[in-house]
């Protein structure tokens, strides 16, 4: 009961969690998140985080639908099942447009969401600050600072006495 | 900012008017080359048609582009938007461009068959004489040249009047106005201005994409070259504070999809003609993927879809500009190619040539149109301010985040 | 999406100016509320629409597609008619998603997540015609290539396998991209609701969104790249759907316009819809605040662009009948102005083409009882386009001796009625119990949501917009 889980503060102006994410990030701490009702526009990049991979895993999935899609029309039309049909080619790069098309599309789209999913591990039904009251409010109208227990910087007073130094609001240490 | 920016003592402008003189004075030589040693009468002609529709097709389509600008309330492009109607300049000399054309309409042997004496005899082309004759097409060419010169009054001549007339917006209020049916009237008399000097080429074939298609091309080589002008004015310190990263991206973003769309519409109207493998129709393709013309269409894949495409698929190549300005020289180059493939063959046909028809003779007319695209355009910087400085939507193109 | 400076001239996108909490609660309270009497009884009434399509959909499964009115020269009917028409229904959803957000509108943020909404409930109906067209639907897998004891393929070069892919994508990435964009309004929801089983429910289905920023910075890319792969996505359903008709040669179908034409008509008839479930949903949800009489005026607009795009493509497709000197073609068009279907096709122009001109005046554009009616009159036109082009084609065709007439029985009619029911069903389900407005992307573009210029992070800002933006 008495081990904390984190220290939690709020912000309300959007201006102050810029700079607060940049001092935050600048004082060394890494485990550590803001959590906001939206995306504000580059506040990951204040809070140094690096470019997501996620579109390369995107671009995996587009390959991988292109080739399912000329693999498989190629194979079964000119190699398993050779049928004449309306005269056209066994295999014709122009039939298989529609298809190759369909398929990178879908590849492209089941491999983002897979990959969003894998990034950010979602589904975590469990939060450690997920009964916390300040915490619930990220999705309504506040941004919320987390700092975690296990970030190698973490000590319990300094961390709220920082917090509390970049403007933060109710500021308090959770339990876990 | 209310004051004018003008950009005519400029040495970018400069250099754009010299270049424009030369490529003139060469392009007219040109020719006259073609005409006397090159091929005769049909060839030069197919290249003068060539060149012109080129660039005409670029001028009326900027004209559409800043009306385009205006019906959707567009604040991202308004300080790029004097761009497009400085490119216009040809638009107003339409009639003077159709003149060499309706000329040839006379000549027996014209690049136009259906013309011909043999077309008397053609049950086809006797059902199309209709609309297919000589008399009915100039009215059309001029019915086209006047609404677009309309359409330039109105959408250009607005814009500019704008300029000194800070704190009253009753111009761009009348161009919010008039711009749906500038865009209506731009998307009829393309269409038909296609079939007219385009499709009538190939007097039997017929598609009833053949407007869209043209339109897609001219389209995506107008945000081109609205690209390289925006890339040097920055280059050359201008409009500093207006023109921005975010307007590089959303070029190169438009460039993007406009390839792809035309690419859907090529690909498209290819796909179904190729399927349904009816003679009447395919006969177009037939010529083009034969003789040599085939090695033209790989290039249009290869150059109009699969480098721009690959280039500009990423985001972060969008406002590197070396890369922008190769993606839009690559595009303009294969617009030509476009024309061309369109084109050539079938003139080629006509003047009965074997094989495929295509040397230096086929860059005249288009080096000549350059050359006066240019000129016209330097002119318009010394008359016109480089940027609508009164626009009131101008403010959110300086401040907006994409 | 984003908010910016904006220029004095514009109209605000959110009127009152609420605080993000506002938006919260006023969105929320929406799940919140008890079940009115009346929704019961709308929801009790659209329900039975599609208890009565359903049973004749089990009474056509049951007996056989002989109990449709289709004949000898008319093969397709009112089941591909429908088909194309829900089809091009949900288009509108992807449309306001993708399209309207690489021509940078900000409006689009108040009425996408119904849209969405719309496109895969309108899909849904649109496999249910095409399923039960086949006759035997409990064979659909034959449609798929999976090997089987028969040593078969599916045959790639037949337009009909392209739709199975097209539709079974569309289906998919729609589903796939409106779920991720409402998992942060689903965690919003669990926070904010009271009753227990709400917040499991909800806390199960936002999957545990805390709102991290390190979460965000991959899920806007992540959306963005969905958005950006579902504008051509969406070209390609419908133009795949036209390549049904435009391969084959039949005069009246074959036709290189078809493409560009079907999506351009499939916008027009998505947004029609669109606009009669707004209108609806604005008064009776009390959204007034968030769908502006500015949302609608921007929507009858796109509906007088994408109106005048189908009477484009109605004249060339005239102009080239005649021009090709292609004696069938002409007679099919001839046949169209003048024959057996003329009241459908001039029922059709009439709607599609002549009705939307009223939104030339401001006036109509902002007029809401008047932009109802001619968004209904729309869906009607739309439905007697695909209609036309289908019956007329097919009723007269080569051959005079089997020349016939077809007309749709009382069970093809009910299905039609019955698809009504389960898409406003499913709507009425969605606008009760899931978020109708994007409430994270609204409060996004609310004044002052984002970090202003002037501030020291302007640089950092600029990149990081690069990384955002997705495919385009």
């Amino acid at each position: 009961m008495s081990t904390p889980a984190g220290v939690i503060g709020e912000f309300k102006d959007v201006n102050v969690i810029m700079t607060a994410a940049q001092k935050i990030n600048e004082a060394g701490y890494r485990k550590w998140d803001i959590h906001t009702p939206y995306p504000v526009h580059g506040l990951d990049k204040a809070m140094g985080i690096k470019r997501s991979i996620i579109t390369y895993i995107s671009f995996l999935g587009l390959c991988g639908g292109l080739s399912t899609a000329l693999g498989l029309q190629w194979w079964t039309g000119a190699v398993d099942y050779k049928l004449n049909i309306g005269g056209k080619g066994l295999f014709d790069w122009q039939f298989s447009i529609p298809i190759d098309f369909e398929l990178s599309i879908l590849g492209t789209a089941i491999m983002t969401v897979i990959g969003l999913f894998g990034l950010c591990q979602l589904p975590t039904w469990y939060n450690r600050y997920q009964n916390d009251e300040s915490f619930k409010k990220a999705t309504d109208d506040t941004f919320v600072v987390t700092i975690d227990s296990d970030d190698d910087r973490f000590s319990a007073e300094q961390t709220a006495t920082f917090l509390k130094g970049l403007g933060a609001q109710n500021v308090h240490t959770v339990t876990a | 900012m209310s004051q004018l920016v003008n950009l005519g003592s400029s040495p970018l402008i400069g250099k754009i008017q010299r270049y424009g003189m030369i490529l003139t004075v060469l392009g007219a030589v040109g020719l006259g080359a073609a005409y006397a040693v090159g091929g005769g009468l049909q060839r030069m002609m197919g290249d003068y048609l060539l060149g012109f529709w080129y660039f005409a097709g670029i001028s009326v389509t900027m004209v559409f582009f800043s009306a385009l600008q205006y019906l959707t309330r567009a604040g991202w492009s308004s300080s790029i938007r004097r761009i497009a109607e400085n490119f216009a300049g040809m638009v107003p000399f339409m009639l003077v461009g159709f003149l060499p054309v309706i000329i040839n309409l006379f000549s027996h042997s014209s690049i136009y068959e259906w013309t011909h004496e043999s077309a008397l005899t053609d049950p086809i082309l006797i059902h199309k004489a209709g609309y297919l004759n000589t008399q009915f097409l100039i009215i059309r060419l001029t019915l086209y040249a006047l609404l677009w010169f309309g359409m330039y009054r109105v959408i250009v001549g607005n814009s500019i009047k704008q300029d000194t007339m800070p704190g009253d917006h009753r111009p761009t209020e009348k161009n919010w106005t008039l711009a749906a049916p500038m865009v209506l009237i731009y998307a009829l008399s393309i269409s038909f201005c296609s079939f007219d000097l385009l499709m009538s080429l190939e007097p039997h074939w017929f598609s009833t994409m053949f407007g869209v298609y043209t339109f897609a091309g001219h389209f995506v080589a107008a945000i081109s070259v609205i690209t390289l002008m925006t890339v040097a004015l920055y280059r050359g310190g201008h409009l500093k504070g207006y023109i921005r990263d975010e307007h590089f991206h959303d070029l190169g973003k438009l460039m993007f999809a406009f390839s792809v769309f035309w690419t859907y519409i090529a690909f498209s109207q290819y796909f179904i003609i190729w399927y349904a493998n009816l003679p009447e129709e395919t006969v177009y393709f037939t010529a083009r993927t034969s003789h040599g013309w085939q090695y033209m269409g790989i290039a249009l894949v290869i150059m109009h879809f699969i480098v721009p495409f690959m280039v500009l698929l990423r985001q972060d190549v969008k406002r590197k500009t070396n890369i922008l300005v190769a993606a839009a020289i690559i595009i303009l180059i294969s617009h030509y190619i476009d024309l061309a493939w369109i084109i050539l063959p079938a003139v080629g046909h006509v003047s009965g040539s074997e094989g495929m028809m295509f040397g230096w003779q086929e860059l005249t007319g288009w080096i000549f149109f350059a050359g006066l695209f240019m000129m016209l355009a330097a002119r318009a910087y010394k008359k016109n301010s480089a940027m609508a400085v009164n626009d009131p939507v101008l403010a959110e193109s300086k401040e907006y985040v994409v | 999406m984003k908010v910016q400076e904006q220029a004095p001239i514009r109209e605000p996108l959110v009127l009152g100016n609420p605080s993000l909490h506002d938006i919260t609660a006023r969105i929320a309270s929406i799940v919140e509320s008890k079940i009115s009497m009346k929704y019961l009884m709308t929801v009790g009434f659209t329900g039975a629409l599609a208890a009565w399509g359903l049973f004749a959909l089990y009474y056509t499964i049951t007996t056989g597609i002989g109990v449709w009115g289709l004949n000898n020269p008319v093969g397709w009917g009112w089941d591909i008619t429908n088909f194309v028409f829900w089809i091009g229904i949900g288009h509108a959803g992807t449309l306001i998603s993708a399209i309207l957000f690489l021509f940078r509108q900000k409006w689009r943020t108040a009425i996408n997540r119904s849209a969405e909404a719309m496109t895969i409930f309108a899909v849904i109906c649109a496999l249910t015609m095409v399923l039960s067209h086949t006759g035997r639907p409990w064979l659909f897998y034959w449609l798929l290539p999976y090997p089987n004891q028969m040593n078969m393929w599916v045959n790639f070069r037949s337009p009909l396998a392209w739709d199975v892919f097209a539709v079974n994508t569309y289906f998919t990435v729609s589903a796939l991209f409106w779920f991720v964009g409402l998992i942060p309004d689903l965690a919003t929801l669990r926070n904010y609701v009271k009753s227990d089983l709400a917040k499991k429910i909800y806390g199960f289905l936002s999957l545990g969104w805390t709102g991290s920023t390190r979460h965000w910075h991959h899920y806007e890319i992540a959306y963005m790249i969905l958005a950006g792969i579902s504008t051509p996505l969406v070209l390609s359903v419908h133009s795949v759907v036209s390549f049904d008709f435009t391969v084959g040669i039949m005069p009246g179908w074959h036709t290189t316009i078809f493409p560009p034409y079907f999506v351009a008509g499939a916008i027009f008839s998505g947004f029609a819809m669109v606009m009669t479930l707004l209108v609806i949903a604005r008064e009776v949800l009390d959204l007034k605040q968030f769908i502006t009489l500015k949302h609608f005026d921007n929507m009858n607009k796109i509906m007088l662009a994408t109106g005048m795009m189908v009477g484009y493509a109605y004249g060339m497709e005239f102009f080239i009948a005649w021009y090709s000197g292609n004696p069938y073609e002409s007679w099919v068009f001839m046949n169209r102005l003048f024959g057996d279907y003329a009241w459908a096709y001039w029922t059709m122009v009439t709607c599609n083409v002549v009705s939307p001109q009223i939104f030339w005046f401001k006036k109509a554009r902002r007029n809401v009882p008047l932009m109802f009616v001619i968004s209904i009159f729309i869906n009607i036109g739309m439905w007697f386009e695909r209609f036309t082009i289908i019956a007329t084609s097919l009723h007269h065709d080569f051959l005079p001796a089997s020349w016939g007439y077809y007309s749709p029985t009382w069970v093809e009619i009910s299905i039609f009625i019955g698809t009504f029911g389960v898409f406003l069903t499913l709507f009425l389900l969605f606008s009760k119990f899931v978020p109708v407005i994007a409430i994270a992307e609204v409060k996004g573009i609310m004044p002052g949501a984002q970090p202003s210029h002037h501030h020291d992070h302007e640089h950092g800002h600029a990149s990081h917009a690069a990384v955002t933006e997705g495919a385009h």
